[in-house]
């Protein structure tokens, strides 16, 4: 049976001279066509590590958060079997919410920078 | 002289039987080093075209934020790596911002190839690129 989302996310940056906001101000719904969930805290070692997807079939939205507070953690999809950099998880609460294209993309690989971090992700199936 | 970020981001996902709860139900503070900032609303082209998305003049890519403004059960909008060793499709494609408001947050790694966009029928694409 389907589920539905409800998400809202804001923003806002302030420099010396300029601020800007950036979301919506209200919550974005999206449908989710199956159940399936799968959540854990990872242990993100130094060594390229595959994103776990548990008995997700169809991947679909993905958030993540560095729990570490002194190492940040690079993810990326993988090319020619290693990790190509493409996002970073800062420490104490770096964060990343994306959906991933279910039917085309290639896994994620993960790796802390000097020293395992903990991560705690949520992959919601499609 | 640099800023300061005040994100949050709240989710639920709801179905008959399981209820789960994502982000924070707080504000969190992120420094920003640099000042540049890059928003625009794109006209993203139709595949297999995919382009580059436009970075302004900001030097190192820091925080994105995406949002698909378009409508139509076809714009869904494809992102991924960008680099022409990394245009192979579909090996680039990552993600998709879904119509109707499908977003994005994440921070570019510095050592990335950049992002590149394309979707199924022509999208507005809303994005503010961010100095790390």
């Amino acid at each position: 049976m389907a589920g539905s989302f409800s998400v809202k996310f804001n923003g806002t940056i302030t420099s010396n001279l300029h601020s800007d906001s950036f979301g919506s101000p209200n919550p974005v719904a999206f449908t989710q066509a199956a159940q399936g969930f799968h959540g854990e805290t990872v242990i993100v070692g130094t060594t390229e590590e595959i994103m776990p997807t548990g008995d997700v079939n169809t991947i679909g939205y993905l958030y993540l958060r560095n729990l570490d507070t002194g190492n940040f953690v690079s993810w990326g999809p993988t090319f020619e079997g290693v990790m190509l950099p493409f996002g970073r998880l800062d420490p104490t609460g770096g964060e990343a919410w994306l959906r991933r294209n279910s039917a085309l993309s290639a896994e994620l690989r993960w790796k802390a920078d000097t020293a395992p971090c903990k991560v705690q992700m949520k992959l919601f199936e499609a | 002289m640099s800023g300061t970020f005040s994100v949050r981001l709240e989710g639920t996902l709801t179905n008959e039987h399981h209820t789960e709860k994502f982000g924070s139900s707080v504000n969190k503070l992120i420094p920003q080093t640099g000042q540049g900032v890059y928003s625009a609303i794109v006209s993203v082209p139709t595949s297999p075209t995919m382009s580059s998305l436009p970075t302004g003049d900001i030097h190192s890519i820091g925080y994105i934020y995406m949002k698909n403004l378009s409508t139509g059960n076809n714009q869904t909008i494809l992102y991924g790596p960008g680099g022409a060793g990394y245009s192979t499709y579909p090996y680039w494609i990552l993600g998709e911002l879904q119509p109707s408001g499908g977003e994005a947050w994440f921070k570019m790694d510095p050592n990335s190839s950049g992002l590149n966009v394309e979707a199924a029928y022509t999208a507005l694409l809303q994005i503010k690129m961010f100095e790390a």
